[in-house]
């Protein structure tokens, strides 16, 4: 279970945090919900871009509309299996007949658009996915950031992953980490960065099986990412940023214990070798946590930035504020401030959050806005866990229903 | 590939043998997408080729296609650096394609690593007789080195200085719409460092020193400057820490309230091993300063100062010299962090003192 230290959130309860709230535009609750629904329905033809990482795109529309409290309500059962199905159909398994380890870095759950044909339960045969055969290619690949989201999806529309093919994910983890202990999304994609990090991190908790990953060239690879102005880069040596920061911490709060601990406040315990000491300090994911801690509160301008010194933008409200709530420090943002930005990118017209004020919604902004709010424990928001960024509730779920976890 | 009619690709005759794979999204797809019909034909053709695995021109034609719709899908780029292999395409037309593709879509991860594994393909052919260990050019290692500059002969260091030069020439242009683009700073940072040791690394601190100087809040030229002067050649010496302090302390006094140049010196203080302390009557003779009084990094980095001093010296009058610096942040000048800076005060509460 995650510790409790690591989701300090506080609730809007003061008088005088919701006469600041009075002050400022209404949030548009009914209009995100909207939003979502028309967007779970149909994208708009500008997602064509972004295709082959449509599962993402559910993810954020599911999640939205689970995070306003309104998901089961909003959908049907025809399509809530529906959807399990087409998610389930996205997942790439090992042949049954002959198995090959050439298709390991292969498995886990990809995009729509390689041609596989789509699985359908048939005759009592439940539909596992597609079997990487002979005739599989390597673009028909899963990608790390598809089986993050897809594991998400599943649970969010009630499935307990129970035809999640677990192994085989584990051994594409095996693949697809770098000597440096980084990631690379899939064997089409050498781009090792932090992104994949956290997708193979949520992944391995979400399976509750962190064999898949080698965790000491994992929490080597953040703490050499952790820059001078001690927030996290992409890769070691690039500039601090935001969303790197994020991936870095919450993947240091899944793996939980040593890897969560600053090495420059350890001290050797009594009895302990200098040895032993040194092999512990290696476990320990933070140089600098209170220089981590005040890098990521002096983003907060009115929202937050993500960088040092450029503008702000909806998602850092989350992904900064998701890593300052891992870290237990979440009451220590200034909420007026980060509301009033937030208040300001929802979209009047359309619902949904854009990146700016007077900008264009999109689903990840949208969402990531909402579970901002989530963490300041907005009303008709639920309350939001910070290291997987779902509510509580899913995690919840997570825990009590899915195959995995439950006892 | 210029169009000379506007009749689609796949309406044309060489493309008559093509069986297009549609897409099969089952009967009730989750978020489908309002594809034009000239996307999901694109795209049904794209899978067939994908399906055949064909090495081909038009292969190649279409994954420029595809690209050009979907930059961000994640199989077309290995199949078009595989048919470029195949095929023995002149990399240096593909970097002039990509230069494009770039201004197109300057924020798109795949298009600056294609220009990453392409260069690092070109480096590979001129100098693939030295014994040095290489990755290979698909594995994407930031800043470690595939080559020794000073071991290849003179004909190479020559090749590989141009291709370098070349490269940060390109970056800098793109760098001039986007001063702070995070893909661009990253891929320079791959080109410096990939190469080896070589002179382009003596220009990229004026570089850097240029850059900071059209825009003293460019963050990412701050941290590319600390980059350069920890991972050059013979690393950052006690000479170039007191360097680097003059520098940074220069674009404090002409811009006090700017993060950017406190934190590299911050920084810089730790990486050559000196205390903080250090900068404590710079920081104080800020304060008789009129614009720098206000600063809340003057403040910020005095609390740090005065809290050191009393944990190290016990020091009941540090402690209140803090205290004043919390309450000062969060009062006057960095009131929207008070909660932080009160934190921070109850934090002193907390230190052993002697009266």
């Amino acid at each position: 279970m995650l510790a409790e230290p690591n989701m300090a959130t506080q609730p809007a309860t003061t008088t005088q945090d919701a006469q600041a709230n009075a002050n400022q535009p209404a949030f548009q609750r009914e209009k995100h919900i909207q939003y979502f629904k028309r967007n779970l329905q149909m994208l708009p033809e500008p997602y064509t871009s972004q295709d082959t990482f449509r599962m993402t795109l559910g993810l954020f529309a599911l999640g939205g509309l689970e995070l306003l409290g309104v998901l089961e309500e909003s959908i049907s059962e025809a399509n809530r299996t529906a959807w399990i199905e087409w998610i389930y159909s996205q997942q790439r398994v090992p042949s049954k007949d002959s198995p090959s380890e050439d298709d390991d870095a292969l498995y886990g759950f990809g995009g729509p658009s390689s041609g596989l044909a789509f699985q359908e339960n048939t005759n009592g045969q439940q539909n596992l996915g597609c079997e990487c055969d002979s005739h599989t290619t390597p673009y028909d690949t899963a990608h790390i950031t598809m089986t993050y989201t897809a594991l998400l999806s599943l649970i969010m529309l009630g499935d307990d992953l129970s035809r999640v093919a677990k192994e085989p994910i584990l051994k594409s983890l095996r693949k697809l980490q770098q000597p440096n202990g980084c990631f690379i999304p899939c064997i089409t994609d050498y781009e090792p960065d932090m992104r994949f990090v956290y997708c193979a991190s949520a992944v391995s908790y979400i399976l509750n099986d962190w064999s898949g990953v080698n965790k000491a060239a994992l929490v080597n690879f953040i703490r050499e990412s952790q820059t001078y102005e001690h927030g996290f880069a992409q890769s070691p040596r690039h500039e601090a940023h935001g969303g790197t920061t994020y991936c870095a911490i919450a993947s240091l709060g899944l793996m939980g214990g040593d890897a969560f601990v600053d090495q420059r406040t350890m001290v050797r315990k009594e009895g302990e070798t200098e040895s032993a000491f040194e092999e512990r300090r290696a476990r320990a994911g933070f140089v600098d946590l209170e220089g981590t801690r005040r890098w990521c509160l002096q983003r907060q301008t009115t929202g937050f930035q993500g960088r040092t010194n450029k503008p702000t933008d909806t998602c850092y409200s989350f992904w900064i504020g998701g890593a300052i709530a891992a870290i237990g420090s979440f009451d220590l943002v200034n909420f007026e401030c980060n509301r009033g930005f937030l208040m300001e990118t929802q979209h009047k017209t359309f619902g949904g959050f854009g990146k700016w004020v007077d900008t264009y919604p999109d689903v990840l902004h949208s969402y990531m806005g909402i579970a901002s709010l989530g963490l300041m424990g907005e009303p008709g928001v639920r309350p939001l866990e910070p290291l997987l960024n779902i509510s509580k509730r899913m995690e919840e779920r997570l825990y009590n229903d899915t195959v995995f976890w439950k006892k | 590939m210029a169009e000379l009619d506007d009749m689609p690709f796949y309406d044309k005759p060489e493309w008559a043998d093509v069986v297009p794979i549609p897409q099969d999204d089952g009967p009730n797809p989750l978020v489908p997408i309002a594809y034009t019909k000239e996307y999901s034909t694109t795209m049904d053709y794209f899978r067939a080729m994908c399906r055949a695995q064909e090495k081909s021109e038009r292969a190649l034609d279409l994954t420029k296609i595809v690209i050009e719709l979907s930059p961000s899908h994640y199989t077309v780029w290995y199949y078009r650096q595989q048919l470029l292999k195949e095929l023995n395409k002149d990399l240096k037309e593909e970097l002039e394609w990509l230069e494009w593709m770039v201004n197109e879509h300057p924020k798109s991860y795949q298009i600056w690593h294609h220009r990453q594994v392409i260069v690092g393909r070109i480096a590979q052919s001129f100098v693939a007789h030295t014994t040095t260990t290489t990755t290979t050019p698909t594995t994407a290692q930031s800043t470690e080195a595939a080559f020794s500059f000073d071991d290849l002969p003179q004909s190479q260091k020559t090749a590989a200085q141009d291709l370098v030069n070349s490269e940060l020439d390109f970056i800098a242009e793109s760098l001039e719409d986007d001063t702070k683009n995070y893909h661009a700073w990253s891929y320079r940072q791959w080109v410096l460092a990939h190469f080896g040791l070589g002179p382009w690394w003596v220009g990229e601190l004026a570089y850097t020193e240029e850059l900071i100087g059209k825009d003293v809040r460019n963050n990412s030229a701050w941290n590319q400057r600390y980059f350069v002067v920890t991972n050059s050649p013979g690393g950052l010496t006690e000479e170039g820490v007191q360097r680097e302090v003059q520098f940074a302390k220069s674009k404090i006094e002409q811009t006090p309230s700017n993060e950017s140049p406190w934190v590299y010196l911050t920084g810089v203080l730790r990486k050559g091993n000196h205390p903080v302390t250090e900068i404590k009557e710079f920081c104080e003779g800020l304060l008789s300063v009129p614009r720098a009084n206000f600063s809340p990094f003057v403040h910020a980095t005095l609390l740090d100062i005065y809290e050191v001093e009393a944990k190290e010296q016990r020091s009941a009058a540090s402690v209140e010299k803090a205290k004043e610096e919390a309450i000062m942040l969060a009062e006057k000048v960095d009131s929207i962090r008070s909660k932080y800076w009160n934190w921070r005060k109850t934090q002193l509460q907390k230190i052993d003192v002697v009266a």
